[in-house]
């Protein structure tokens, strides 16, 4: 590890830094001293000083000799950190630097220095970056596409909750990129990831998606700048500096509002926590030296803390806080757990239940907010407690008091949780004046249902807690594979099956009678499943990123068009080619528009009228089912609108006005291009396009789409697509003297046909009565010239395929098999015969060529159209 | 054109043809010989099974399994509006690498016979015969005249964009002439 990863791992410990917690801040500590030694070892004396006295702060901290607030700490060592970097970055003589005083170090005070560095680092637009850095910066844009799309999710959580974690997640995300893109010199995408971190600061409660939503598309738009892909994006810095005064979100008119809003979550947040802190509590009881509990309640307590602070909520800040210091006290072996100090501890939750509900109540009716009425004698209490571990702490500050009003538990869970404490507690709880009161209230009820079986309760909440494990990340290894390496992998393994089953299959192994050399060739076999296995799943990735995508653009479209939309996604771990997954966003971001902007009534009255609910739902499911993904989407909005349709498709020429066509057929001319039934153009969609982008799109991932749709109840698009692109499950057929495949995706059945199974219906050719149905019959003999080819249906066989909802029968001499073969391009050349989607070399060494059944059906119907 | 015009016009000429001057490989459809570029050649290989794809374009045979690879194969004889004879002992496929539009194309090409390598110098290079407007002669690289015989010099690429063309007995007709 050289000094600047090191630098790297620094500040990403930093970072996650919590100045309360021990461990975090001894694995700095351990950071730090490793930088040290490593200063010296290059002869970096002042770097080496710097951290040697940056550890020694954080030493103080540690054993409590910091008379400073722990807070600075951080912001001291982040800029060291900073310093180092640049020091080491820009070969600066780190004898210019200028350390934080804090240091002590007695570095001149050379402030031009310092500006001359900033100075380059903020130069606005995108600067390309040297060539040596190719490399780097390849895997910079590899590793920061993935991490734009995490923004993406965390932005898109955060809008629907607000959490800290995540707040903290995307902090640290955007931490991460300026790092990288500082290293890599990209000084723009540097500077809007620092600004971005800025707002995203501790204090900041609430975040400006908005804004963050832009400056992720900004960062995507200059990442595929520096991969060449397109033109450099304009610079965003000023939406931060148009409100940078303003403390982002928080723009004066909706202050109100939001807070309130935000006081919400924090309120439902702050209560889970008291939640979990009592089941922890209830865990302590039976089990004093759960080090894991002490710290959950801890922890609940901390962030409680954090969160009130920002919202000025002294009391709970207050209450939060005291509890802390005490069980600190624990954690450090301080104190001992014994029966008063769990009391103690619940005594602390109670109150903030109570407190919680008068906030509650102070933001649905405006009525001022009240204070628990126990809260100073309890502060004392705790602190009192806490004292007796002969260790001081500032005072907590006196508190008004104000009428207290408890509400009853509202869930049932949470009853059974107070319960067992409830009687616990009884006794001290008599003797502590005016709280009692609140806990008769409570009790009466309580006893009624839970003392009789407080036991079993009390058993049952440690039993749940047992069961709730310790979140365990485990990371998986992964190796960044170029992707051509991957497809010549998957191609070769492709071969390896088909050179296995030629050698299984040949006439000379078939006269082999060794049944132990048998063994072993099937065996042979059997790894090289295997291997194939193992060679498609490596490209397989989930729809996850591609599916968040689309919530994106369904939360865009619906603030741009102003309707209420909810959409909800299901399956998105559904695993699909790399290729398949890349290419079917376009077509899903089609559908799925079209779903909102024009499936989506666009006032809610008439949806109420229709009695759906206001809120239009859109719908996207993967799932995997015989081989295939299917991919859904669904609205209830208006539908397809049938009459409109073939109006607009006898206009142009589609449908003769007097046919009749069905269903299916009408809705399969949708996807014509240039066709639109929208009166108004948007910039959303209305254009006629659309569509057919869908059907080339999909067409070209061997895929299909289905359209069902009820006019007034919504419509659903069905992607049906093979797993992978590179292999396909085939049925082998003969025609004439050659062999073809037909994807297995397309093939309903096969049937021997009889003679009155068989029509000529006028004008549209030999039709073949199928299970009550006419289908139209497609000679494959004749559609490819092959001389030797039946002409007799009734001699050969009739296999039924279905496409995008349309059925024919071909005629075929003869089913051979059903092979998985590996399908290829034909080449350049071939580019008019799109007759077939591409070859495959079968066992005997020869191509097959697959079928296309889309453009079977089409240019059939296209010979009708011209023999009429 | 001006005198100088036209003597840049020669001078380019000049330039082009010595460019040309290189090692061809040399086989032979109805008793014609033709030369390709050796630098474009892959391989050479047995006639092997041809599968026919319908609907394609007729100088197109099929294509054929390359260790793994399916490749395209043309039939010159076809594109050159020649008869249609049967696959002799002798006929053989040579599998040719270009690039065409920034990618890498791969075909085959069925011919009669390969006779020989060549080494053809600037001077045994003259310019295509031009058959006036109705004849695209494009894809002739030149004319090579080795040991009295005379060798089409194809561009590979030229001859697969260019339509079908009637060659044979205008060719023939310029050699008598020349």
């Amino acid at each position: 590890m050289d000094m600047e990863e090191k630098l790297e791992s620094i500040s990403e410990t930093l970072v996650l830094a919590d100045v309360s917690n021990f461990s975090s801040m001894t694995s700095l500590l351990q950071e730090f001293e490793a930088f040290e030694k490593m200063a010296q070892e290059s002869a970096k004396e002042i770097l080496a000083k710097a951290s040697a006295a940056s550890a020694a702060l954080i030493w103080n901290l540690i054993s409590g000799d910091s008379k400073g607030t722990p807070t600075p700490l951080l912001d001291i060592l982040s800029k060291t950190v900073s310093l180092f970097q640049d020091a080491l970055r820009k070969d600066h003589d780190p004898s210019n630097l200028d350390f934080p005083i804090e240091l002590g170090l007695k570095s001149g005070n050379n402030s031009e220095s310092t500006s001359a560095v900033k100075d380059k680092t903020d130069e606005p637009g995108t600067r390309m970056p040297d060539s040596d850095y190719q490399d780097i910066l390849k895997d910079f844009i590899f590793g920061a596409e993935g991490k734009l799309e995490e923004i993406e999710a965390l932005l898109l959580k955060c809008e629907k909750k607000l959490d800290r974690e995540n707040i903290q997640a995307l902090k640290r995300i955007f931490h991460t990129l300026k790092g990288e893109s500082g290293l890599l010199e990209l000084s723009a995408i540097e500077t809007i990831c620092h600004k971005t971190e800025d707002q995203l600061s501790e204090d900041c409660v609430t975040i400006n998606t908005e804004i963050l939503f832009q400056v992720k598309d900004w960062l995507s738009k200059s990442l595929l700048f520096y991969s060449g892909k397109c033109e450099a994006p304009d610079s965003i810095e000023s939406i931060f500096n148009s409100d940078s005064d303003t403390k982002l979100d928080f723009s004066p008119e909706n202050v109100i509002d939001v807070e309130f809003e935000l006081l919400g979550f924090f309120i439902s947040e702050s209560l889970e926590h008291m939640d979990s802190v009592d089941a922890n509590l209830l865990t302590l009881e039976t089990n004093p030296d759960c080090t894991n509990s002490i710290h959950a309640i801890f922890r609940s307590f901390h962030s409680m803390k954090g969160a009130a602070a920002s919202f000025n909520l002294m009391d709970i800040k207050n209450l939060a806080h005291e509890t802390e210091t005490l069980l600190d006290k624990i954690r450090n072996n301080e104190l001992h757990i014994n029966a008063e100090i769990i009391d103690i501890v619940f005594d602390s939750v109670d109150l903030m239940r109570s407190t919680l509900d008068h906030l509650k109540v102070h933001i649905e009716t405006g009525e001022p907010l009240k204070q628990a009425r126990d809260l100073v004698g309890h502060l004392s209490r705790i602190h009192q407690n806490a004292n007796n571990a002969a260790r001081d702490d500032a005072s907590p500050k006196a508190v008004e008091k104000v009428e207290e009003k408890k509400k009853l538990g509202d869930i049932l869970i949470e009853k059974g949780i107070v319960t067992p404490k409830d009687v616990d507690v009884a006794l001290q709880k008599q003797a502590e004046s005016k709280a009692s009161g609140e806990n008769k209230k409570l009790g009466e009820l309580l006893i009624q249902e839970g003392t009789v079986s407080a036991k079993k309760i009390s058993e049952g909440l440690r039993k749940q807690f047992v069961q709730k494990p310790v979140e365990k990340v485990v990371v998986k290894e992964q190796v960044k594979v170029d992707s051509e390496r991957l497809d010549k992998l998957v191609d070769t393994i492709g071969e390896l099956v088909i050179a296995e089953a030629m050698v299984r299959q040949s006439d000379e192994m078939q006269q082999i009678r060794s049944i132990d050399f048998k063994k072993k060739v099937s065996f042979l076999g059997k790894i090289s499943r295997e291997i194939q296995n193992i060679g498609t799943s490596m490209r397989m990735v989930p729809l996850h990123s591609t599916f968040q995508k689309m919530a994106r653009i369904v939360r865009d479209i619906s603030k741009k068009t102003g309707k209420l939309v909810e959409f909800t996604v299901s399956g998105e771990e559904t695993e699909l080619d790399k290729a398949v997954v890349d290419r079917i966003g376009d077509p899903l971001i089609h559908i799925i528009r079209n779903a909102v902007d024009h499936g989506i009534e666009k006032n809610s009255e008439a949806r109420k009228a229709a009695g759906k609910a206001e809120k239009g739902r859109v719908f996207l499911r993967a799932s995997h089912s015989e081989g295939k993904i299917n991919i859904e989407i669904e609205d209830d909005g208006r539908g397809l609108d049938k009459e409109k349709i073939m109006a607009k498709a006898i206009e142009r020429g589609l449908l003769k006005p007097d046919s009749q066509p069905s269903d299916q057929e009408i809705w399969s001319l949708v996807f014509e291009p240039g066709l639109t039934t929208a009166k108004e153009l948007t910039d959303i969609s209305g254009r006629g396009v659309g569509m057919d982008v869908v059907k080339k799109n999909i067409e070209a991932l061997r895929g299909q789409v289905d359209i069902k749709s009820r006019k007034g109840h919504g419509s659903t698009f069905t992607i049906r697509l093979p797993l992978t692109l590179a292999i396909i499950e085939g049925m082998e057929i003969r025609v004439g003297s050659e062999q073809y495949i037909i994807p297995t995706i397309s093939v309903l059945s096969s049937v021997r046909p009889k003679r009155p199974d068989i029509t000529t219906v006028a004008h549209r050719g030999e039709m073949f009565s199928y299970r009550k149905q006419l289908l139209p019959l497609i000679h494959l003999g004749k559609l490819f010239v092959e001389p030797e080819a039946t002409t007799n249906p009734t001699k050969g066989l009739i296999v039924i395929i279905e496409h995008n909802g349309r059925q024919a029968g071909l005629v075929v001499d003869e089913l051979v098999g059903k092979h998985q073969v590996v399908i290829k391009n034909l080449g350049e050349l071939f580019q008019n015969a799109d007759l077939f989607s591409g070859g495959a070399i079968m066992p005997s060494g020869n191509v097959a060529l697959v079928l296309d059944i889309g453009s079977v059906l089409d240019i059939n119907k296209k010979n009708e159209m011209l023999n009429n | 054109m001006s005198e100088a015009a036209v003597a840049e016009n020669v001078n380019e000429q000049i330039k082009s043809i010595e460019e040309k001057a290189g090692k061809y490989l040399t086989f032979q459809l109805e008793k014609e010989f033709y030369g390709l570029e050796i630098l474009k050649i892959q391989e050479i290989i047995q006639m092997m099974n041809i599968t026919r794809v319908p609907r394609a374009p007729e100088f197109i045979r099929g294509v054929i399994n390359l260790r793994g690879k399916i490749i395209p194969v043309i039939n010159l004889r076809k594109k050159f509006i020649m008869e249609f004879s049967d696959d002799t002992q002798r006929t053989c496929v040579i599998v040719v690498r270009f690039e065409h539009n920034a990618r890498q194309v791969t075909l085959g090409i069925v011919v009669d016979e390969v006779s020989e390598v060549i080494n053809i110098t600037g001077e045994q290079i003259e310019e295509a015969p031009e058959f006036g407007t109705e004849i695209d002669t494009g894809f002739i690289l030149g004319m090579g005249k080795v040991d009295k015989k005379v060798v089409i010099l194809l561009d590979i690429e030229k001859v697969l964009s260019t339509g079908e063309i009637s060659l044979v007995s205008k060719v023939a007709g310029a050699e008598t002439s020349t």
